[in-house]
């Protein structure tokens, strides 16, 4: 999962480092492993890695866009042209021709109408939500006709303009969230002018429902919906399968929290912090090898051991890729702990398929439940049961907030069947 | 009866309509800085004229008044007021509506509006500190936290930076951005040299704006409907602070996100203010009078400054509301027999207005002026809107060019905010370049969409300021506590830069 945001000073004099910096430090929970940075550079645009001494000492340019981005992939996330480079969220084989659009629009009198009546022609074609700055110092915000991926614009004062992949960011840099951008709607920022654009919004558009479920803070809006407590009703939703006893419930850390307060409150069950991180930030999904993944798991997880001894416990969590996670948890709280009985809450269904459309990046050939059968999967991780969400438990949530999700990964390509 | 109008821009096309209009059957002469196509046209087909020349020099006014003798003589806009041309109009026996010289100081100096409110401890009022000299005010700016720093005077609404600074992490960048923009408004505010002071600094807030304009005699004041006004130069509330992109006015007196406890606040605040000016500069207040004003957790209605003359384009949003004779009511007030004088609105109608621009305004004029323009009235009339001339000049060729500021303002109105929107949008295609130079306005102002997250906003200070009101500290703001220290009070300072100076 990567994430981008762009900032567009009207005024000058101002260093745009420390929003660079920290705007960063807000998309690092998303993954990615490259910062990158796109911004004029003499009479053109450069695309460079961020934080090392020479990107500091550059002098300030008006616009800028950065991006966390998996470094493995930067190619297709990233296109550079002498006027204009293009950075999406998700890799993309049509970013080529999307900065070629870009880059003849903004040589137009009015980029909007020329973005909007190029990027309309691709409406059914899937581009990704991109950014893009030029060396004339203009950006371009674009969201992805199939939705999919978030878009939010901000503004701080008379003095900047931000769009930003999460709406936390905006808010960290002290800036304010005006809104988030329709599929298909656009923005084009320059000193002189900023113009929204809409090439219009396919009829398959919806929301990656892991953007939800795991990459968004949670405080952070996605259309309109807070991810926070649309986590806690996924997470209420999940008390229905609790047959068991049990005398508490803990989350995994830190995405689960806001699940197991769901699960709680549906059932009544206490909810205790069973466990202490010991570094930030340890999104354990999202790294790239299996011994990074790892180490992340077991940083995260120093357990609060008299809330757990000798009692039934629900761990909940957000979803179960390879299923490591729940494992060394089971290990844990079995083994070092001492409970007497582990029962797994998962809110969400079965992943189940990669992503068709790059937004997450998952091996299906690491997906536990689409090798492994139920009791297999209870066996392996050595727990008394595993309970997952149905796909008719999302849905009536996402009918609550009045959204429409892709599940693909979960065997449900509702983006697709529209085709 | 004859009127003679001072001014140039929409404000001005606005007056000049409601002039136009009343069963006083006025015969219209304008008084121009350029060959407004808009008030030239009025005033031809009300049988007067229009005179081009500069009218903040009193002698010129004079002289067309002398030429045109007229009943009545209206000043739109405020540099004229600054410059004493209401003051010399009345020396020589004329009727003026608009405000004198001392009077118009409560606009020109923004240092005297909050001397004055602190002074009587009218409620509204903001913490602010003024500087004569740039290395007082860098000096000042070092310790200065969540602060906007403006023009000590009026400088055509524009020049205030408004530099939140609540997280300080980003504060060194932000640090940098005041003191700059101290020296640029320092620089800016030397050219002029009618004001002691130069630079203000004042608390920021946030919350949300809307103007409050009254007509008043100097006893008796007349208040106008709320309207909301604009301020950013594009789009979802983005980028450069500008004389105003649009506005909307109604239902009735109020706004969407105004109750009417709010109004009556602000309308006690704006008497309070008139009543206190007048009494401070020893002169009759005569003329139109409006505050801009923001709904705020600290206060509720918080004066932000205040003009001595009708909102550019707030005017705008009234023409299709006002259902009475407006000239009667100017007529009144400059004879000094405003008192029961009423001015009727039509409570079901909602307006909306867009002010359209060359691309480059507000900071690149000069790429903004000199492209011809055209409008078709009739299409914009066929869907029941007005539009009215701004910043355009008639050129030698006959045809319409930009001066580089708002160049047309369009006016709509209908019984729901959507649907002025609605026809705003239509109306605004019929205003057009020629040598196909971009034109620009905010499609966002009026829309539901805006007006909802309005009311949200609005809602959100509410809370605040009622609780503050509960607890009997509205308008006490309370910085930092510094243990051995004592709690500051002072918004304008940062607890940063406090801890620096203790280390």
């Amino acid at each position: 999962m990567t994430g981008f945001f762009s900032l567009l000073f009207f005024e000058s004099g101002w260093n745009v480092h420390s929003f660079v910096d920290y705007g960063l430090s807000v998309l690092r929970h998303r993954g990615g492993s490259l910062s990158l940075i796109c911004w004029k550079s003499g009479d053109r645009v450069s695309c460079e890695e961020y934080g090392n001494g020479e990107t500091r000492d550059r002098p300030r340019s008006r616009a800028v866009v950065t991006a966390l981005l998996d470094r493995r992939r930067v190619d297709e996330h990233v296109v550079r042209g002498d006027r204009v480079a293009v950075v999406s969220d998700r890799p993309s084989r049509y970013l080529g021709e999307v900065a070629g659009i870009v880059e003849k629009a903004l040589a137009s009198a009015k980029p909007h109408e020329e973005l909007s009546k190029h990027l309309r022609v691709l409406k059914d074609v899937d581009v990704p939500t991109f950014t893009a700055v030029s060396s004339r110092e203009e950006v371009v915000a674009w969201r992805s006709s199939l939705g999919l991926t978030p878009l939010a614009v901000g503004g701080y004062g008379f003095d900047m303009a931000v769009t930003s992949t999460e709406t936390s960011l905006i808010e960290v840099l002290d800036a304010d969230v005006r809104r988030h951008l329709l599929p298909g709607e656009g923005l084009y920022i320059s000193k002189n002018q900023v113009r929204l654009f809409n090439s219009g919004s396919s009829s398959r558009c919806r929301l990656c429902l892991f953007e939800l479920l795991y990459t968004a803070r949670h405080d952070s809006i996605v259309d309109g919906v807070s991810v926070y407590e649309f986590r806690k009703k996924l997470g209420e939703s999940l008390g229905r399968y609790l047959e068991s006893r049990v005398d508490a419930i803990v989350g995994v850390p830190e995405t689960a929290i806001p699940y197991a307060i769901g699960l709680s409150r549906s059932t009544g069950v206490p909810l205790e912090f069973g466990f202490v991180s010991t570094a930030r930030e340890a999104r354990s999904m999202l790294k790239e090898c299996v011994r990074d993944r790892l180490v992340a798991v077991h940083l995260k997880l120093n357990p609060v051991r008299r809330v757990l001894e000798g009692k039934s416990i629900a761990v909940v969590d957000d979803s179960m890729v390879t299923g490591s996670t729940l494992k060394t948890v089971a290990q844990l709280l079995r083994y070092r702990i001492g409970v007497r009985e582990i029962h797994v809450f998962i809110a969400s269904p079965k992943l189940v398929s990669t992503c068709p459309y790059g937004v997450v990046a998952l091996d299906p050939e690491t997906l536990i439940s689409a090798h492994l059968d139920e009791l297999s999967i209870e066996k392996y991780l050595d727990v008394d049961s595993v309970n997952w969400l149905r796909d008719e438990d999302v849905d009536s949530v996402a009918d609550l907030f009045r959204i429409r999700l892709c599940a693909a990964c979960f065997g449900r390509d509702l983006v697709g069947e529209g085709r | 009866m004859k009127v003679l109008l001072v001014g140039s821009g929409g404000r001005e096309h606005a007056l000049a309509k409601l002039i136009t209009s009343s069963q006083m059957s006025a015969k219209l002469y304008v008084l121009s800085d350029y060959a407004n196509p808009g008030l030239m046209r009025e005033a031809e087909l009300s049988g007067g004229k229009l005179f081009v020349a500069t009218t903040t020099f009193p002698e010129n006014v004079v002289k067309i008044a002398e030429l045109v003798s007229p009943d009545l003589v209206v000043v739109g806009p405020e540099e004229p007021q600054f410059h004493g041309v209401v003051d010399y109009l009345r020396e020589r026996g004329f009727y003026v509506f608009g405000a004198s010289r001392r009077c118009s100081s409560i606009e020109r100096s923004k240092v005297f509006a909050r001397y004055l409110m602190w002074k009587h401890s009218i409620p509204g009022r903001l913490y602010y500190v003024a500087f004569k000299s740039l290395d007082d005010a860098r000096e000042f700016v070092k310790y200065a936290g969540d602060v906007v720093v403006k023009p000590a005077r009026q400088v055509g609404g524009k020049g205030v930076r408004v530099i939140k600074d609540t997280k300080a992490f980003l504060s060194e960048a932000k640090h940098q951005v005041k003191s700059e923009a101290a020296f640029k408004t320092f620089e800016e505010i030397s050219k002029y040299g009618d004001v002691d002071y130069s630079v203000l600094v004042e608390q920021r807030v946030d919350g949300v704006e809307y103007t409050a304009q009254v007509v008043t005699d100097g006893s008796y004041v007349l208040p106008l409907p709320l309207v909301q006004d604009h301020p950013h130069a594009y789009e979802l509330d983005l980028g450069y602070e500008t004389g105003g992109m649009g506005c909307i006015s109604g239902p009735g007196h109020l706004l969407p996100f105004i109750d009417q406890g709010e109004y009556e606040t602000t309308q006690k605040i704006v008497r309070e203010v008139l009543e206190r000016l007048q009494e401070e500069v020893k002169e009759r207040y005569t003329g139109a009078f409006a505050g801009q004003m923001m709904l705020t957790g600290l206060w509720g209605p918080t004066a932000i400054e205040y003009y001595s003359r009708f909102g550019d384009p707030e005017i705008s949003c009234l023409l299709p509301r006002v259902e009475s004779d407006f000239l009667e009511v100017l007529d009144r007030a400059a004879r000094g027999a405003l008192s029961g004088a009423k001015v009727g609105v039509s409570d079901e109608v909602v307006s909306v207005v867009k002010a359209v621009a060359p691309v480059g305004y507000p900071v690149s004029r000069d790429e903004a002026r000199g492209h011809p323009v055209t409008v078709d009235v009739e299409k914009i009339r066929g869907l029941g809107c007005e539009v009215l001339y701004a910043s355009v000049e008639l050129g030698s060729d006959g045809r319409t060019y930009t001066k580089g500021s708002r160049a047309f303002e369009v006016v709509c109105s209908a019984s729901s905010y959507e649907e002025a929107h609605r026809v705003s949008e239509l109306a605004v295609s019929y205003v057009t370049s020629l040598d196909g130079w971009p034109l620009y306005h905010r499609s966002d102002v009026g829309s539901s969409e805006l007006v909802e997250e309005r009311i949200r906003e609005a809602e959100r200070v509410r809370r605040v300021y009622r609780s503050k009101h509960l607890r009997g500290t509205l308008g006490e703001f309370f910085t930092v506590w510094l243990p051995g220290r004592g709690v500051v009070g002072n918004p304008l300072l940062s607890p940063l830069r406090w801890e620096d100076e203790d280390s």
